[in-house]
């Protein structure tokens, strides 16, 4: 049981003088109760990759495997593969359309088919996933804080209960307090055994929660790893548009200066290091 | 440049007000960063700096004109320009050099004085040589730029930025503040309003407004020295280089007067 994505290259406007590559040989593999971030500079084809996930875009070459049902053009397993693989797309709130919390909530299950008496399970369970249980369900959407829309959002694609959720840039446009909320939140996801591919250009955010990371450059899955791997490549090698945690890049300064600092994006395990080197020094 | 005092402002048929006393002075040709949470009331703060929203309680005056004088919005609305998180919803045109032009052409300037503006404003934020590029060519920094162009075509005195940069990537948002910080010196007045403490080491004071209330005024040196609980009782989260700067200096290994930079605080420790 994974999402495999196997030498996999897309080109838009193909044939046309407009063609572009937007992704060139990707390779990924995401696990169940896993939690992925696919990183990149803008236009390194990290949305395109994210609609490779659930078959909205299909590959040119390469191929797409999501437990084992391959993403082939004109299969009807495509619907499978969609309904297995949940993607949320960039300010997902823009897309709610109903009168009531309710309805909105049902309009993903109902398509898909669920019987209407298995309906108002599926919707509590995905509300309470995303902390939402309390809200009285006659609410109209467009009345909710812009937190709450985002949350709402989401449940309405967990409502059909996806083994994969695949979030285009989540945090997109939250404070602090909120993007933190949805860490909490996709944490949550994942111990319920939901694997997460979070796409984002905040490498930050991914070091600090992710266990893996893809980094894209103009379409090539560039490094692929733990964080810990990650930040030892890219320290070797700068990524286009991809901006080294400050911390990082202050701690890899201070070591080619002779301080004793661990290569560390943590900024209190940096500090400390520093408060010890300085007590050396003056003792 | 503007005052508020006392500002109370509730939105029609809610009990709890957005903003609750506010008193706030603005200097002319200073670059103030109003930082708060979502939902602290900044935004609504913002929308009383140029009229579109009045005080339920209290007064708003830009340059004297009071916002509650409906006769007064004409001018205050050219005294200071807004301009909005999501630039798709601020640009009006199909080209890039028409988008900035909107403004002078619709105050009813001519031609010369227009295309003078136009080319002004463009080449401050960068947009020379895209003049006549179609607007969905451009890139979200380029569009929010096109948006402050658009602002500055109409030579406001003050310019209110509201999370201008709240939808751009690290390199867009970096754009805007390159083209902020060379307006301010310019002698613009900037009002900022961002929950990033990375965007306001280089502004000239600070207010921190939560719950509708202004809880701090002062330099941004002094906010960030408050230390990281302090800023998250506010809802307030230090960036990661500045919690590093804040354990330093919590230690003794720093002194105040450094700013929270990685060049100033590498020079310190190696001095």
């Amino acid at each position: 049981m994974s999402l495999i994505l196997r030498n996999v290259s897309h080109s838009y406007h193909r044939g046309t003088p407009l063609e572009t590559m937007a992704l060139r040989d990707v390779n990924l593999t995401v696990e169940p109760f896993q939690w992925v971030a696919v990183v990149g500079h803008t236009g390194s084809g990290k949305s395109t990759l994210a609609q490779h996930l659930n078959a909205l875009l299909l590959a040119d070459e390469g191929s797409v495997l999501v437990d084992g049902i391959q993403a082939v053009k004109g299969s009807k397993d495509l619907r499978e593969i969609r309904r297995r693989v949940g993607l949320v797309f960039q300010y997902p709130e823009q897309q709610l359309f109903a009168e009531t919390v309710e309805e909105e909530m049902a309009f993903g299950p109902h398509n898909w088919g669920v019987p209407s008496e298995e309906i108002p399970r599926a919707v509590d369970e995905a509300l309470a996933l995303v902390g939402l249980s309390a809200l009285p369900r006659d609410r109209s959407p467009f009345s909710l804080s812009g937190g709450q829309k985002r949350r709402l959002a989401i449940a309405s694609v967990l409502a059909v209960r996806p083994a994969y959720l695949v979030l285009d840039e989540p945090t997109a446009g939250l404070d602090s307090q909120g993007r933190r909320g949805l860490m909490t939140l996709i944490a949550g996801l994942r111990r319920e055994g939901i694997a997460v591919v979070q796409v984002t250009h905040d490498l930050e955010l991914a070091l600090a929660y992710c266990d893996k990371i893809c980094v894209l450059e103009r379409g090539r899955a560039l490094f692929w790893g733990t964080p810990q791997v990650v930040v030892e490549q890219l320290l070797d090698r700068p990524v286009q548009g991809l901006i080294l945690p400050e911390v990082l890049a202050f701690a890899r300064n201070l070591r080619e200066r002779g301080f004793d600092v661990p290569l560390s994006w943590d900024p209190e395990e940096v500090a400390r290091a520093i408060v010890r080197e300085v007590g050396k020094c003056s003792s | 440049m503007s005052v508020l005092e006392g500002v109370r402002f509730s939105y029609p048929r809610t009990d709890t007000a957005a903003l609750d006393g506010v008193d706030l002075e603005i200097r002319a040709g200073e670059w103030l960063a109003l930082l708060g949470p979502n939902g602290s009331g900044k935004s609504t703060l913002a929308k009383h700096l140029n009229a579109l929203l009045a005080p339920t309680q209290g007064v708003c005056l830009v340059c004297g004109l009071d916002t509650k004088n409906e006769k007064n919005l004409y001018d205050i609305r050219r005294l200071v320009a807004m301009v909005f998180q999501n630039p798709d919803n601020q640009l009006v045109a199909a080209v890039v050099e028409e988008d900035a032009a909107f403004g002078p052409e619709n105050a009813g300037l001519s031609s010369e004085t227009i295309r003078r503006r136009v080319d002004w404003a463009l080449g401050v934020c960068g947009l020379k040589g895209k003049e006549r590029s179609p607007v969905y060519t451009l890139s979200g920094g380029q569009k929010q730029r096109l948006a402050v162009a658009g602002a500055l075509a109409m030579e406001p005195p003050c310019l209110v930025l509201d999370e201008a940069t709240a939808m751009l990537d690290p390199q867009g948002r970096r754009e805007i503040m390159d083209v902020v910080t060379d307006l301010n010196r310019r002698g613009m007045t900037i009002v900022q309003i961002t929950h990033r403490l990375e965007e306001v080491v280089n502004c000239t004071r600070v207010a921190v407004i939560d719950g509708g209330v202004l809880r701090w005024q002062g330099k941004p040196l002094d906010l960030f020295a408050l230390g990281s609980e302090r800023l998250a009782s506010w809802g307030l989260e230090s960036p990661p280089f500045v919690r590093l700067w804040q354990v330093l200096r919590a230690s003794g290994s720093l002194s105040l007067d450094i700013p929270p930079g990685p060049k100033e605080v590498l020079d310190a420790l190696c001095r």
